[in-house]
């Protein structure tokens, strides 16, 4: 804990110690109620790709999930999400070497290639819908629908922040370090991005095994 | 108006220099747009003790029922209502936020910090959980009181066998309720790690705050999968989905799984808060250190992790097996470990100590005895061949309300007694204290040491009746007894409590520190100004406060390093968003009760959905509004 | 009301019946008076750790109370000595505990494996060699029942005998019983107390428990069979407390002939089956020989007149054991007629909101859950009473 060897070295009343900007981590408070927050979110999709695991091959009746799965597609879009975390690292570099300008250019490119990933899982899940594949049909559908959907939902929240964080950026809004802001809203885009590759492995790729 | 020490001044400097007095405002207002964590917690005490008076009152109907064999004092649907939301009002709406109004209060004043990290999402966190505790029975008034269990097993919550929407009332609100637990995890965390005075190590840190990091990382572990568990509940009971539901290959062992893998962590999530506060208590009334005080913080560790590993000892009975049975069991019994070392050290703290038999110290042995007998009877049926006799029998009964009333409630009670003269400048009266726990402590030995009994003579649990000739009645009686001598207890302390908050001048005024205790909550002023430390103390041991008094230490104390006299420092401005925000998200959650109907068993009805999404949608632009205008606000000191 | 003082047994023996002493012996859903080996074997490891667990609290109080007697403030100026802590007391009261712990961890793995085994086939000797006739078959097979929970009362199936009961299930001491329990409902769970430990009924998923009688214990002999009360123990909704059962344990001899007479027609022809079927009842309920009452929705009702409890163990249509069948008939013409007013959430219309799979009045249009006379006749409801009071074997359960 570094950050407290001026306090403890110095004292009090000295101008190195700023009582309303201490932290004992040195860490934003922000920054590390995030890290919190992303934790706390892993139960949430650990639970749900356990019940999706835990009930893999337990349907009754079809469609299973070979029969509705087209890997290039799903390919595609995994792609697109996975270039988004390269543009959203570019932004978090651009805010924190103070290029505001590129920084918001990265996050809106980000922003538009998470929502062409949205884009992919709706006709996705409308062409599953059309195979057949229904949420309450079988609990194949049940189970993907739920943890999928979830994951969307987590996407499409990502686009909405990345857009306002960019307008709050190019409106000089945002209070206090603005490459941090940044920084904590690449920490939910690239957990997003890594909870796809868990499920595009899992839900995905594991059905081609064998 | 006193002169500023220097240094005093020094840190000051760019504040108000001729400090005013500030006026404590009583207003409404005041306390509805309050982020102050002092008030917050003090609305979070007085909700709790009002929801356990609720919860105490159906405990006393369902013993009224229970008194005498086949008796009709209600009928068997309202004993199943009653049970139901007597759990779920006790363990949501009481223990919890009973603990929470210590995280609250306690949390900044003892690692030496002006507020929490995010002062408007705690008081966001506060009002949702009371707008999801309102919610939740407000079902009463629709004639849909909750009446699946706490534990809502399925399938019997499942829209064929509840097809009213009683169960759609709880689950949703313990959905927001598990949102509100989530939020001030997130904020509490944030708080413990970031906001300790300068020289405040983790390992100097008081037993009741390590104890609350411990809670707050199960909230926020464990609250995600109650969250999942109960909206794929939802799905299944409104959306058609079949996740526990056998017919078409879903296992309703899932929700068992998942209810456990929260409820157990649950269960300390509701224990380890009494445990920090005991562990505050006993050393000052022992006039010593906390024994072992890093064996205590580890065990309350293991206790919190090792209890993500022993869920399925509640579904012995469902038949998991033989090789996760023996699994199971031995993880369970391996918790029995560091509770022990926590009572032994809580023994040896008294032991050699110059013990006060305050109402404070009382309450806090009680709960070391009671909670010895919970915990021993708890070790028995880790035994799953025991289990099988004991698992859902009067038995268990008797168990969990040794570890709930004798273990957490009597240690919070500890804690009111102990911090009251600190959140309002008044002592409480210590004779009706210790009245009030005699009385309980008599009330609950006769209320639940019978129930071992009765589980032992094979009387069931969540049982409307019992029969004529099956041995059940003398003890049931006794319990009833039992049941009312704790409501009178209880009401001697909740009268020691509303008195003395109504009408301060009628208790003596407290002193800012009372206890002769060891750490820096003890070290500010009481009242405690709004923003606890004029100056942040540097902290150099686990009892700074001790040893400034008795070991010649350095000054921790705000009468020594900040001076006496107002001061002025930049806080937090109070808000209005958090309660708009929170009423929005409840509505957001409430409104899926409109989707009800959506699914009839056979085919979807796009009706009930486009009513769910025509409140929802309108719902969540006004969310999404209000949460701008939130992140607009400029909440900065001033 | 009526309030009796638990009796205390005195020939109660084990430790764990010293230790719950109230719960011992005498009462009829008692956990700790064991009638099986299965019961035994876990009274057993019961007794142990109460033991154990009762000496750890009888020390711990101890400790407590003399410590808060010795070191009481004398009020005497100065602080007591400020000890922080000592690492060897620290690793031994963890190291206790650990060693107290396996001290019951072992012989419960033990018990949990001996109570998982598979069931043998047949009747066994001393050696655990199972007996075995002229031609190699067991000379006494395992009888397996079918428990199935329903909403709110007890199916069992002998699929060997083809036999079906409600809420009565007889089994024979000699040779070993395996229960196969399931639900198609909700899940209940199907607990005997004095024959062992309880095992839940889970829709799409079959429990196993077996067991053999101790006939040392609980002596039964030809004629004289024993009586061992059960419940459910998980809560199934509304009627949950109303949910028990009666099993009868019965010499070998006895059980082979109440399953041969199970067998043959018992009910006789007359105004009583007629109007049973003329009610509609032969929908839900099965009655052996009975043409066209062959339902699952409700209890079976063959040897009716065998059943001491009406509606899942609830009341008791034999008060006292007496043979007399005027209070039978007037709490099962109330049963029939009204069965809500005996047995809570039992109708449909009791409580539609709640109660989907209750029983079916027939022809009840008033919606109350009421059968009245002008919808179904008084007399034709006794002649169903008589009828079903009069249909037995020869092992009445009284």
């Amino acid at each position: 804990m570094s950050a407290h060897a001026p306090a403890e070295a110095h004292g009090h009343g000295t101008a190195e110690f700023d009582e309303h900007h201490w932290t004992s981590l040195g860490l934003d408070h922000m920054k590390l109620m995030f890290w919190v927050f992303l934790g706390s979110d892993c139960f949430l999709f650990g639970t749900l790709i356990g019940t999706y695991m835990s009930y893999r091959g337990q349907s009754l009746v079809g469609p299973y999930p070979l029969d509705v799965f087209s890997v290039e597609v799903t390919s595609i879009s995994t792609f697109i999400l996975l270039m988004s975390s390269l543009t959203m690292a570019l932004a978090v570099l651009f805010a924190k070497t103070e290029r505001p300008g590129a920084s918001i250019g990265m996050m809106l490119t980000t922003a538009a290639l998470g929502f062409s990933f949205v884009g992919f899982q709706m006709y996705e899940f409308s062409h599953f819908y059309h195979e057949g594949l229904t949420l309450q049909g079988n609990l194949f559908g049940s189970t993907f629908y739920t943890l999928t959907g979830l994951h969307g939902t987590h996407v499409a929240v990502g686009v909405l922040w990345l857009c306002l964080q960019s307008l709050w950026m190019a409106k000089g809004w945002i209070r206090g370090d603005v490459g941090t802001s940044v920084e904590v809203a690449g920490l939910y885009w690239h957990f997003v991005d890594i909870v796809w590759i868990v499920i595009f492995t899992l839900v995905y790729l594991l059905e081609y095994v064998q | 108006m006193a002169t500023l020490t220097a240094p005093a001044a020094d840190v000051l400097s760019g504040q108000h220099a001729a400090a005013h007095h500030e006026e404590e405002d009583s207003s409404l207002w005041s306390w509805i747009t309050t982020v102050d964590h002092k008030r917050i917690g003090k609305l979070y005490l007085f909700s709790a003790l009002f929801f356990f008076g609720l919860g105490g009152l159906e405990a006393l109907v369902i013993r009224t029922q229970l008194a005498f064999p086949e008796n009709n004092f209600i009928s068997a649907q309202t004993y199943n209502e009653m049970f139901t939301m007597h759990a779920t009002t006790m363990i949501f709406l009481s223990v919890m936020p009973m603990s929470a109004a210590f995280f609250n209060y306690l949390i900044p004043l003892q690692i030496g910090a002006r507020d929490v990290a995010f002062p408007r999402v705690n008081a966001l966190s506060y009002w949702v959980f009371l707008f999801g505790a309102i919610f939740i029975n407000a079902s009463f008034l629709f004639n849909a009181f909750p009446d699946g269990g706490w534990f809502g097993y399925a399938n019997l919550t499942s829209a064929k066998y509840s097809p009213g929407p009683s169960i759609d009332f709880w689950l949703i609100g313990l959905i927001i309720l598990g949102n509100a637990s989530m939020m001030s995890g997130f904020n509490f965390i944030t708080t413990i790690l970031n906001l300790r005075a300068p020289g405040m190590t983790l390992f100097r840190m008081p037993i009741f705050t390590w104890m609350s990091l411990v809670v707050q990382f199960l909230v926020v572990m464990s609250f995600p999968m109650i969250t999942v568990a109960l909206v794929l509940l939802m799905m299944d009971r409104n959306y058609g989905t079949n996740f526990y539901f056998p017919t078409n290959g879903g296992d309703p062992l899932l929700w068992q799984h998942l209810f456990w893998l929260f409820g157990h962590p649950e269960v300390y999530i509701l224990i380890l808060p009494a445990m920090g506060l005991v562990s505050e208590v006993l050393p000052t009334f022992a006039r010593k250190p906390l024994f072992g005080a890093p064996f205590v913080v580890f065990s309350g560790i293991m206790i919190g992790f090792v209890g993500f590993g022993v869920w399925s000892h509640h579904m012995f009975t469902v038949g998991l097996g033989p090789v996760a049975d023996a699994a199971f069991s031995t993880t369970t019994m391996m918790i029995a470990v560091p509770t022990a070392v926590k009572i032994f050290n809580w023994i040896a703290t008294l032991w050699g100590g110059k013990i006060r038999f305050t109402a404070a110290n009382i309450y806090a042995i009680g709960f070391v005895f009671l909670f010895t007998i919970g915990g021993l009877s708890g070790v028995m049926h880790a035994s799953p061949p025991i289990d099988l006799q004991q698992q859902d029998s009067y038995f268990i009964v008797a168990h969990f309300h040794y570890v709930l009333v004798g273990g957490a409630f009597m240690g919070l009670l500890s804690g009111i007694y102990f911090y009251w003269p600190k959140m309002y400048g008044t002592m409480l009266s210590e004779g009706l204290g210790k009245l009030g726990f005699w009385t309980m402590f008599a009330g609950i030995n006769i209320t639940f040491f019978p129930m071992h009994f009765l589980g032992a003579m094979g009387m069931a649990r969540r049982t409307w009746q019992y029969p004529v000739g099956a041995g059940f009645d003398f003890y049931n009686l006794m319990a009833t007894a039992g049941a009312y001598l704790i409501a009178i207890g209880f009401a001697m302390n909740l009268w020691n409590f509303v008195k003395t908050a109504a009408f301060p001048a009628s208790a003596p005024k407290a002193p800012a520190d009372p206890w002769d205790a060891a750490t820096l909550e003890w070290s500010i002023p009481t009242p405690v100004p709004h923003y606890n430390f004029a100056r942040l103390p540097t902290v150099h041991s686990d009892r700074p406060f001790w040893d400034e008094k008795h070991e010649g230490g350095p000054a921790v104390s705000q009468a020594v390093i900040a001076g006496p006299g107002p001061h002025h420092v930049a806080m937090p401005p109070s808000s209005f968003w958090p309660i708009l925000v929170a009423a929005a998200q409840a509505g957001l959650f409430i409104a899926f009760l409109a989707g009800r109907g959506t699914w009839d068993g056979a085919a979807f009805h796009m009706e009930a959905l486009k009513t769910q999404f025509m409140v929802q949608v309108p719902l969540a632009l006004i969310q999404l509004f209000l949460l701008l205008a939130w992140i607009r606000e400029d909440d900065s000191p001033r | 009301m009526n309030v009796s003082l638990p009796r205390r047994n005195a020939s109660s023996g084990s430790l764990a019946q010293w230790a719950l002493w109230p719960a011992s012996a005498g009462f009829p859903y008692t956990t700790t008076d064991p009638v099986t080996d299965f019961g035994q074997a876990t009274h057993d490891l019961y007794a142990t750790i109460t033991y154990i667990v009762l000496v750890i609290f009888v020390l711990v109080s101890a400790l407590l109370a003399y410590t808060l007697v010795a070191f009481k403030d004398d009020g005497k100026p100065g602080n007591p000595e400020q000890i922080h802590g000592n690492l060897s007391m620290e690793i031994g009261w963890t190291m206790l505990p650990v060693a107290i712990i396996l001290l019951m961890i072992v012989p419960t793995i033990r018990t949990v494996f001996k109570i998982a085994d598979t069931p043998p086939i047949g009747a066994f000797d001393a050696e655990g060699k199972v007996l075995l006739d002229a031609s190699g078959n067991p000379e006494k097979p395992t009888v397996d029942i079918n428990v199935i929970g329903k909403r709110w009362w007890w199916a069992f199936e002998y699929p060997q005998l083809g036999i079906t009961t409600g809420n009565q299930m007889n089994f024979p001491v000699d040779r070993p019983v395996s229960l196969y329990i399931t639900s198609d409902t909700v899940i209940h769970s199907f607990w005997l107390p004095r024959v062992g430990g309880k095992r839940d009924a889970v829709p799409g998923r079959v429990n196993r428990i077996w067991f053999n009688w101790d006939n040392a214990k609980a002596p039964v002999a030809v004629g004289k069979p024993e009586w061992v009360r059960g419940e459910c123990a998980e809560y199934c909704g509304e009627a949950h407390a109303l949910m028990r059962f009666e099993t009868l344990a019965m010499a070998g001899a006895d059980f082979d002939a109440w399953a041969t007479e199970m067998k043959k027609p018992l009910a006789a022809d007359g105004d009583g089956a007629k109007a049973f079927a003329e009610a509609g009842c032969i929908g839900c309920h099965m009655v052996e020989g009975v043409e066209g009452a062959v339902g699952k929705q409700g209890p079976a009702l063959t040897a009716f007149g065998d059943r001491r409890y009406l509606a899942a163990g609830v009341h008791d249509m034999y008060p006292g054991g007496t043979t007399d069948t005027a209070k039978a008939k007037e709490l099962l013409v109330q049963w029939i007629t009204n069965p809500n007013s005996l047995k809570p959430g039992t109708t449909k219309s009791a409580n539609p909101s709640r109660a989907l799979d209750g029983m079916n009045i027939p022809a009840d249009a008033n919606g109350n859950g009421i059968l009245e006379e002008s919808e179904f006749p008084k007399a034709k409801v006794e002649a169903i009473a008589d009828w079903l009071l009069a249909m037995k074997t020869s092992f009445p359960l009284r």
